[in-house]
């Protein structure tokens, strides 16, 4: 039976991994290269991956050519952080000469917590986002685009109800965000007092720069989680929550109150199950935030299905994203996709039945897993 | 007279596991480089002779004169091509 490459990348990720060395070492020289690939891409886990098989021992198991792709994927991904850190330090710099403070936030500041939080920064940042009070990013994006930045995406394409200013790119194309709040419907000023409580303050090249504590970092994550949808359940944002999730700095009975806080969280269930799944991957349990009967959001599900689609649908990328996007909604239990905006009548049509297709499918192979012969002959990976 | 090398200010570097990843700022390009090729990259934050570069080496890996002195050759040789290290006579 073919490896079930979902749940191998998921074993080999966790933190307190408790599948035997043998039995993953096994499965890497089994799993089938192409779709695995597609997956660790897809969830973006290359750099996590690559240091947990480091930590566990498994690079030597590793197929060749897998190992050697990983390898490339790697030092590709580190060479963009080092990007993005560069562009990230230009701009500390002129925020310091200016005399406005700032928060580093997002992929930003991981970037600089890797010593605090090991793995924290074991992903690909895209860009720079920076946290600024509204004055401040106002006053700064006028500065930038008085220095040549242009707009990094169309301007049509921002949502209204986005928390940061139009993204501005340097020269190289690396988009800068300039955040006023980290949140939906949460004041400028309030986001400021959030994520300057508590800062961490960390020495890097020589200046002193600020990112979030612990808690509003996770937070953060939770707040980005519930408002990415479908994106929200990608491994790599779970990577970043876990991580915190079993530092011990996180006050929890902060993350409880805004859990309870209908202002703060609209969907309070999907939430607390989403937070479950990353405190797994981390190998801790959040008993004292289980008040419901909320089980944690059942990522090796989502990530079998993953590979599976992976598996058989390798060719085609946009049927791939089709069924990520129905399966994953359909495993956390949100509404079907939506159309977007300003699509025209046959092409909500051919969307819809997409869609159903995509859902359908998901339900067949659900279906297929809980059947006691599958469940015999697959086992655990 | 004699070379100065220094590291190209556009130059950004990090360590990985063996090796390092060296990323040219300017033309976003990218390479790989040895553990040994690191030191060298790191020591040249500031500007070294050929003989200064050569003793870190012997001293870093405990290794003879000989063997150190080639590869510091061969590894300034080689980023001689890529603008990762600049070289000045004084």
């Amino acid at each position: 039976m073919t490896v079930d490459g979902g749940l191998l990348l998921l074993r080999t990720l966790e933190r307190d991994c408790r599948t035997e060395t043998a039995v993953l070492i096994d499965a890497w020289r089994r799993v089938p290269d192409r779709p695995m690939r597609l997956l660790v891409r897809r969830e973006r886990s290359a750099l996590w991956l690559e240091r947990r098989a480091r930590i566990l021992g498994l690079e030597g198991a590793l197929p060749g050519p897998f190992h050697r792709w990983l390898g490339s994927e790697v030092r590709a991904g580190t060479a963009r952080n080092l990007l993005i850190e560069s562009r990230a330090w230009e701009m500390a710099q002129w925020l310091h000469r200016l005399g406005v403070p700032f928060v580093f936030i997002k992929g930003s500041a991981r970037g600089l917590l890797g010593d605090v939080y090991p793995g924290i920064d074991a992903r690909v940042t895209t860009d720079v986002d920076i946290l600024l009070r509204l004055p401040d990013a106002r006053m700064f994006w006028d500065e930038m685009r008085k220095a040549g930045y242009e707009f990094a995406i169309d301007p049509a394409h921002l949502p209204s109800s986005h928390f940061h200013l139009m993204p501005l790119s340097t020269k190289d194309g690396v988009p800068v965000e300039l955040h006023v709040s980290t949140a939906p419907g949460l004041a400028p000023e309030e986001a400021w007092r959030r994520a300057t409580a508590g800062t961490t303050v960390l020495d890097s090249h020589g200046m002193r720069l600020s990112v979030p504590s612990a808690t509003e970092l996770l937070w953060l994550a939770i707040a980005h989680a519930e408002i990415d949808s479908a994106g929200g359940y990608d491994l790599k944002h779970f990577q970043d929550a876990a991580v915190l999730v079993g530092s011990r700095d996180v006050d929890w009975a902060t993350i409880a109150k805004r859990l309870d806080d209908p202002e703060e969280t609209r969907e309070r269930a999907r939430m607390e199950s989403w937070l479950g799944a990353a405190a797994s991957l981390a190998g801790c349990r959040l008993a004292s935030l289980h008040r419901s009967a909320n089980s944690p959001f059942d990522l090796s599900l989502a990530l079998s299905w993953r590979f599976a689609v992976c598996r058989h649908a390798a060719d085609h990328p946009r049927l791939v994203e089709r069924l990520f996007d129905e399966g994953t909604r359909a495993a956390a239990g949100l509404p079907m996709a939506r159309w977007v905006e300003g699509t025209a009548c046959h092409g909500i049509a051919q969307r819809r039945i997409a869609t159903l297709l995509a859902r359908g499918m998901y339900a067949t192979w659900r279906a297929a897993r809980r059947d006691p012969e599958h469940r015999k002959a697959g086992g655990d990976l | 007279m004699t070379t100065w090398y220094r590291r190209h200010p556009d130059l950004r570097l990090t360590a990985l596991e063996g090796e390092g990843v060296v990323l040219q700022l300017g033309s976003r390009r990218y390479f790989t480089v040895n553990e040994v090729g690191v030191d060298i990259l790191e020591a040249l934050r500031e500007p070294r002779t050929l003989d200064q570069l050569v003793s870190e080496i012997m001293h870093h890996y405990a290794v003879g004169e000989e063997r150190a002195a080639k590869s510091v050759r061969n590894f300034l040789e080689r980023c001689a091509g890529t603008a990762l290290v600049l070289a000045e006579e004084r």
